[in-house]
């Protein structure tokens, strides 16, 4: 097709300041809590009690664990990667409503889709630079969290590998929340209707997960509905990406995607 | 499929619910090749409901269209190409300057031809450097028709085109859609202006509640076209003289004032009223309902 990609090119271009922000933003944040490695592990080595009690465990998870967290890899895992999908929570769902609830609700669709071009070709290309911006932003993270490492001589028995891993290993999960915004905006049709399901999702999903590391019976079998469950930051800091949740995440992801072209070629386009 | 005579777009019992809203009722309707199609009818008719199925933006609750002999749904990106659309709220980024937007949209047709669109900018008196967000809504009227017009498309499909443009736009509009009828290019356009669509309009529809109330001829249309005419006169006035000439007629006169129907061409009138010290005159231009009911009254 003469117009492939140019959705694509045009959506990347007009994300660029978004890139640039958040990924040097987020790298920044990397650099210097990793530097902070030595006090701050100091500081929380002695407070063992307090990182068990349910309050950490609901934020922190399994991470709350005053002997891992006084290892690199605790450290990384938790003040890096617990809260790093969580920050990139806000942009990630700004991405999935830009596929189509944003042009959507301020009516420009009527003018793309009058152009010689399918409803899904917009999805997919849009989607695809939302992959491409993601794995961008999560780079500039990686190489901030790298430069920390370099520059903290604590933290010299870290691999370099496994901290940019670890970085990678937050796509699939990020992505999970621009499809649920993709998703709920196709099939909601409304722009804020759309954010505030995904947010309450995400949310949820995240308390879950971190909640079921104390009350196993409880919440045993409905965080295996959590999405969150199948981001490990903790394992993948110790021995590499977990594939086997990677890939659990990604078919997530395409089954959302798949419904969203679904409901968006058959449903009416508001003005 | 039934490609019928030479119908540029054949809408077949269209119908569009919207829950227990009936937007539009078993819409029968042919549009012919090289003809300038107005689609007239008060707010909330269903001219942006019908238009927006045409572009498979919305789906009908039943019935179907074709243009170009293709279905409007299932061949929706081949109508695309040889289709230019002005939306009726038109929006477009914000963030891009005119050229921007036309490149954008130009390179989602596999090209753009600058030089025309410089022509046709120009034409329409349009600073394509400014950023959307700085434009009036006069000005973004007017991208959206370059937007339009640009790839010399075999159908316009234009809803309310000229709402916001100044009357001098409003002129240029009017030749390039002259232009563009006689290169045998068809315009569908809708209006809620009656002497728009008299001045460019070669067939008119009237739509009324979701249901085709009419389709005429506009030279059939001008015959039965009429006006309120009040004449103040210095002195009186013999009604009789008046009422005497040929298309007018319900002549009242009160206080030297006379008030008459006219049909037709205005030169009797004035020719008579001459004889007279004239102070005032005004006319009203009749509303599009009783120009119809004038119309089916009649015949
Ligand atoms: N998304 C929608 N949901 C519910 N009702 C709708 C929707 N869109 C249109 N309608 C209703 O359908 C009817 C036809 O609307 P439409 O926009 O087609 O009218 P129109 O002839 O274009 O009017 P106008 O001259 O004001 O532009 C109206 O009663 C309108 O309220
Ligand atoms: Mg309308």
């Amino acid at each position: 097709m003469k117009n492939t990609g140019v959705i694509f090119k045009r959506t990347l271009w007009d994300s660029r300041v978004g890139i640039l922000s958040w990924g040097i933003g987020l790298g920044i944040l990397a650099l210097g809590e990793l530097t902070l490695f030595p006090s701050i592990s100091e500081a929380f080595a002695g407070m063992s009690e307090l990182l068990n009690s349910p309050f950490y465990k609901a934020f922190l998870g399994e991470n709350a664990d005053a002997a891992a967290f006084a290892t690199p890899a605790g450290y990384i895992s938790t003040y890096m990667l617990a809260f790093v999908p969580l920050y990139v929570a806000v942009y990630a769902v700004m991405l999935g409503l830009g596929v189509v609830a944003n042009e959507e609700e301020r009516g420009t669709l009527d003018v793309l889709l009058g152009t010689p071009i399918p409803r899904w070709q917009v999805i997919v290309e849009k989607s695809a630079a939302v992959l491409v911006i993601l794995l961008l932003v999560l780079l500039l993270n990686g190489v901030g969290a790298l430069l920390g490492v370099l520059m903290t001589p604590e933290l010299a028995d870290v691999s370099l590998g496994r901290v940019l891993e670890a970085s990678f290993s937050m796509l699939p999960v990020t992505l999970v929340m621009a499809a649920l915004a993709l998703f709920f905006s196709t099939v909601l049709r409304s722009r804020n209707l759309a954010a505030g399901v995904t947010g309450a999702i995400i949310i949820a999903s995240y308390f879950i997960t971190n909640l079921s590391s104390i009350a196993q019976e409880a919440l045993g079998t409905i965080s295996k509905l959590s999405f969150y469950s199948y981001y490990s930051p903790l394992d993948t800091m110790r021995g590499g990406i977990v594939w086997s949740e990677f890939a659990i995440l990604c078919v997530i992801v395409a089954a959302l995607f798949g419904l969203s072209i679904y409901a968006f070629q058959r449903r009416d386009i508001s003005v | 499929m039934s490609v019928s005579n030479n119908a540029v777009i054949h809408i077949e019992g269209l119908t569009k619910h919207y829950g227990s809203v009936h937007a539009l009722t078993d819409l029968r309707l042919d549009v012919h090749r090289g003809e300038v199609f107005g689609y007239l009818g008060p707010n909330g008719a269903g001219k942006t409901t019908t238009i927006r199925t045409l572009l498979d933006l919305i789906r009908p609750t039943s019935g179907s269209a074709q243009i170009f002999g293709l279905d409007s749904h299932q061949d929706s990106v081949r109508i695309r190409e040889r289709l230019g659309n002005l939306p009726g709220e038109l929006s477009l980024w914000n963030h891009m300057t005119g050229w921007e937007v036309i490149n954008y949209l130009g390179e989602l047709r596999g090209g753009v031809d600058k030089h025309y669109v410089g022509e046709l900018a120009d034409r329409l008196d349009m600073d394509m450097s400014r950023k959307v967000k700085a434009c009036s809504s006069g000005m973004k009227r007017k991208l959206g028709l370059i937007q339009a017009l640009m790839h010399k498309p075999d159908l316009l499909i234009l809803d309310e085109p000229t709402n916001g443009l100044d009357p001098l736009v409003q002129q240029t509009f009017y030749s390039l859609i002259r232009e563009i009828s006689s290169e045998g290019r068809t315009v569908f356009m809708s209006s809620h202006n009656l002497p728009e669509i008299e001045h460019v309009c070669d067939r008119v529809a009237i739509l009324r509640g979701g249901r085709l109330a009419a389709v005429e001829r506009m030279s059939d249309l001008k015959k039965v076209y009429f006006r309120w005419m009040t004449l103040r006169l210095d002195g009186d006035a013999a009604p009789q003289a008046f009422e005497a000439l040929d298309g007018v007629s319900d002549v009242t006169a009160h206080n030297g004032t006379l008030r008459f129907r006219v049909t037709g061409e205005l030169d009797p009138v004035i020719k008579l009223a001459a004889q007279y010290h004239v102070i005032d005159m005004t006319y009203e231009e009749p509303t599009l309902e009783t120009i119809f009911l004038e119309f089916y009254g009649e015949n």
